[in-house]
């Protein structure tokens, strides 16, 4: 009897797998407890039982769904994780891992020894020829098989070759080089089993490296039924590399992301084939700067929460002019008092007259801004989509900071936060930074308590003493406590926060409390077409 | 002799309802009774169930009643057949109940196939156990049958016992049932009833409203089957089904083009983001039957907006989302409805 010392029985599979899932969920840090050893006995029952009830039409794409489906759905009320929303995510990463290092070992196995394979594959036939003279044969198979617990095998041996030939025909035959191609594509977006795949992509052809991606785009946007799995643009380069990566290497990633983005309509028509280089750069910047105006009409209202001493003023003094110094420090209104006093006295003319500010470069602050990229800011205002003019607005910021020596990071939010990118000088990285951005998109829920969470995260690295972060947001939140919560930790690291509300549909009062806890401004404005100004304004304050 | 003649005439009436109401008491179950039950293997009932029905045939009869669950109904085949207890879940309106009670009827474990409670967060213990009436008790002992009335816990013993809207049931009912699911004993007053059962219970995910949360102990014991939307060509299957259904005893039938609205109005509200809680496919159904019937009363041909108005009216009290007023919803939902009919418009002329 080859077939059962293979290890491929459905029973020894099935053990593996959730073996395997049981190792991931108790060495990842988000999970708080990787489940009951009853959740687990019932889900081995439970996954055998469905693949006897498929009778037989089982293929290999079919069992590891089935695998999978049926394991969530039986430890996912036992598992915890420290964010809810995220079980199921993790879940799927655990099964998708085990279920790949015990098929991948599968593979080895078929490839080790042909031999046995081939006399496995004649044996195979002969009980196809079997199971298929009838059906009544079929049924009898099934039933034998639900009598049987999987704890008391082993009796009805017979029995079970059937079942474990049909299992095995499929993984050993349509595994191999196809299967392998799609694991390791599969496994891509894992990040714990970073390096198998290093040594694995290179067999696979250019070809497949496409089929991958796009199917891991695809089951990122179209794989969840609903809004909530809707990905935003962090998130999804975030699956190829790490959240706090350069963001030279983002930028790398989002390159080669580019032309799927664009086939799924999520990034807006800026194509202009016919045009040069200099052309499509006058267009852009022409479009910006229309797009950027701010109405008048509009009303914006600031609200302060900020005691002024405990910033870092932004001019250290004021000195005499000495060679080196930029032209774009004088400060023009003192040097000209000085020069017309100077001119009236009849004296002559030094270069102890122009007076000259000087910044504390020295001391730069950190800034973090959590722009909601939901699906409200897909809406049109005056005729544009309030998300382009809300890139444009932060933008425009970007350049605006490319004055000073500061670091800014971007998290994006919508039903969940992710880092675009962490932080990184201004001065100079802007370019990169202006790039990421034209590429964002809009879609899903609300969740800023999550922004939060994310911006902590990224702050506990800095060294810098003044960090602050801006919420830019249109909408009301879900887990409004949470963010009360996020903010006075926050505070506590010694973080200051600002909120800028969009339109009449934010929830003003929380977003007020925020500020006046974070001990920034909180910034109401009627129209988004004005967040560049109130942006520009949260950051001129501490000048 | 005239009165006397009418006194027994009310006699022998009196006696034969009386033996018609003693024939009901026999039905009942005495404590005595109850106290004597032996284990019972539900799970094996229930793959016995599955062995002698074939699977073919239990999904072709649920099809009957259910379209598109398929895959769902097996989930839940498999766990009953091993004795894991159940949990659906899903949005409003999905067929959630439905499905367990028709899967209860199908495998026709015992008659009647499975007891039903429809969970709520005033529900007591005793409510789930049953109780002794100690007034009866004392004047006709304690083995009368109305002195112990049973409770959906002792009744469901070899049954399956369909919990509907368990997320509404609060911690102290909990954990009776635990109690129940554990020990598989239900005890009352001191009495020890066997009771073992298989458990449906239904759910609506946690982030709605009015909702306390499954004990870890309680939760441990329960697979979660997850239950979405159906696909745009099953869910115009769905609502073209139904609703004709509905409308077979007026002889009018639902014209194609209001279904293939319908499915998009529907498809549209699940994909926006601005709503958290969908619409659910009963209210549609019954939005597109109520448009029929109100133009056959008016004897007409039915319109658009008479469509619109009953979808509205259907679907405004169950569907919630980023909206700070009623009005507000209602609008959103009235300018949905114009996107669906321009796209519907647009197929169609295809």
């Amino acid at each position: 009897m080859v077939e059962t010392e293979l290890p491929l029985d459905p029973i020894s599979l099935i053990n593996q797998v959730l073996e395997h899932v049981y190792e991931y969920l108790s060495s990842d840090s988000r999970v708080i407890r990787p489940g009951s050893i009853r959740s687990y006995e019932a889900a081995a029952a439970d996954i055998y039982f469905r693949i006897l009830l498929e009778q037989g039409n089982l293929d290999e794409d079919k069992l590891r769904e089935i695998i999978t489906r049926v394991g969530i759905q039986n430890l996912l009320l036992s598992v915890e994780t420290q964010n809810p929303e995220e079980k199921k995510l993790i879940l799927e990463e655990a099964f998708e891992y085990a279920l790949n290092r015990v098929l991948r070992g599968f593979d080895e196995f078929a490839k080790q020894g042909h031999a046995p394979k081939k006399r496995e594959l004649e044996q195979k036939q002969a009980t196809g020829d079997r199971a298929s003279s009838g059906t009544g044969q079929l049924r009898a198979r099934s039933r034998t098989g639900s009598e049987r617990r999987p704890g008391e095998r082993g009796e009805e041996e017979t029995d079970l070759n059937v079942l474990t030939s049909s299992v095995s025909e499929d993984v050993s035959l349509s595994g191999l080089r196809q299967g392998q191609a799609m694991y390791s594509g599969r496994t891509a977006s894992l990040r714990t089993t970073g390096e198998i795949v290093n040594t694995q992509v290179e067999e696979v052809s250019m070809n497949d490296e496409m089929e991958q991606m796009i199917s891991t785009i695809y089951e990122a946007f179209y794989g969840g039924v609903g809004t909530v799995n809707f990905m935003n643009l962090a998130q999804l380069i975030n699956m190829f590399v790490r959240y706090d990566a350069n963001i030279i290497k983002k930028v790398q990633v989002l390159k080669k992301l580019e032309k799927y983005l664009r086939g799924y309509g999520l990034v807006g028509q800026t194509t202009y084939t016919k045009l040069t280089q200099g052309d499509k750069k006058i267009l852009e910047e022409f479009r910006r700067r229309t797009r950027g105006y701010s109405s008048d009409m509009a009303q914006m209202k600031v609200m302060k929460f900020v005691g002024s001493d405990r910033y870092p003023t932004y001019v250290v003094n004021m000195r005499e002019f000495k060679f080196g110094d930029s032209y774009s420090n004088i400060d023009l209104y003192k040097t000209a008092i000085n020069i017309s006093r100077k001119s009236l006295m009849g004296k002559m003319i030094t270069s102890r007259d122009i007076v000259v500010k000087e910044y504390a470069n020295v001391k730069s602050i950190d800034l973090v801004l959590c722009l909601d990229v939901s699906g409200s800011m897909r809406e049109l205002s005056w005729g544009m989509q309030k998300i382009d003019i809300a890139k444009d607005a932060v933008s425009k910021y970007v350049q605006f900071l490319t004055n000073t020596n500061d670091k800014l990071a971007l998290i994006l939010f919508n039903f969940r936060a992710d880092v675009l990118w962490t932080l990184h000088q201004v001065k100079k990285y802007w370019k990169y930074m202006l790039y990421l951005l034209s590429y964002v998109y809009a879609g899903g829920g609300t969740n800023l308590a999550h922004a939060l969470e994310r911006a902590r995260e990224v702050l506990s690295k800095s060294k810098s003493s003044a960090k602050h972060i801006v919420c830019v947001t249109d909408g009301r939140t879900v887990n409004a406590q949470l963010c009360i919560r996020e903010v006075m930790r926050l505070r506590r690291q010694g973080a200051t926060v600002s909120t800028i509300a969009i339109g009449e549909n934010s929830d003003d009062d929380l977003l007020m409390k925020i500020s006046r806890m974070g001990g920034g401004l909180f910034i109401k404005i009627s129209n988004i077409h004005d967040l560049s100004k109130a942006l520009i304004i949260d950051k001129l304050h501490f000048l | 002799m005239v009165l006397r003649k009418h006194t027994s005439e009310q006699a022998k009436t009196g006696t034969s309802q009386n033996q018609y109401s003693d024939k009901l008491l026999e039905n009942l179950p005495r404590l005595s009774d109850l106290l004597k039950r032996e284990p019972i293997q539900v799970e094996k009932l229930v793959a016995e169930a599955i062995r002698t029905k074939g699977v073919r045939k239990i999904l072709s009869e649920l099809d009957k009643v259910l379209k598109g669950l398929g895959d769902v109904a097996l989930d839940l085949l498999s766990s009953l057949a091993i004795g894991r207890h159940v949990l659906i879940m899903g949005p409003v309106g999905v067929g959630k109940t439905t499905l367990a009670e028709t899967i209860a009827e199908i495998l026709a474990i015992a008659d009647p196939p499975y007891i039903e409670v429809a969970c709520h967060s005033h529900m007591t213990a005793t409510e789930l156990t049953g109780d002794i009436d100690i007034a009866v008790a004392l004047q006709a002992g304690l083995d009368h049958p109305l002195a112990f009335i049973p409770g959906p816990l002792v009744l469901a013993h070899g049954r399956i016992l369909i919990l509907d809207e368990i997320n509404r049931l609060n911690p102290y009912s909990q954990a009776a049932l635990l109690q129940a699911l554990q020990e598989h004993y239900v005890y009352i007053r001191g009495f020890r009833i066997r009771s073992d059962f298989l458990v449906i219970a239904t759910s609506n995910p946690a982030e709605y409203s009015g909702v306390y949360e499954l004990s870890e102990a309680l939760a441990d014991r329960m697979k979660v089957i997850e239950i979405n939307y159906p696909d745009r060509e099953v869910l115009r299957g769905i609502l073209e089904w139904k609703s004709n259904a509905l409308l077979e005893h007026l002889g009018v039938k639902v014209p194609d083009f209001l279904v293939e609205l319908t499915t998009n109005f529907v498809t549209l509200l699940v994909q926006d983001s601005n709503i958290e809680v969908g619409p659910s496919i009963r209210s549609a159904i019954f939005a597109l039957a109520n448009a029929m019937s109100r133009a056959w009363l008016e004897g007409r041909e039915p319109s658009i907006n008479d469509l619109k108005v009953e979808l509205v009216e259907n679907m405004v009290s169950t569907i919630r989302g980023n909206f700070s007023s009623e009005q507000e919803k209602k609008e959103y939902l009235l300018k949905k409805f114009d996107e669906a009919l321009i796209i519907a418009k647009r197929s169609y002329k295809r």
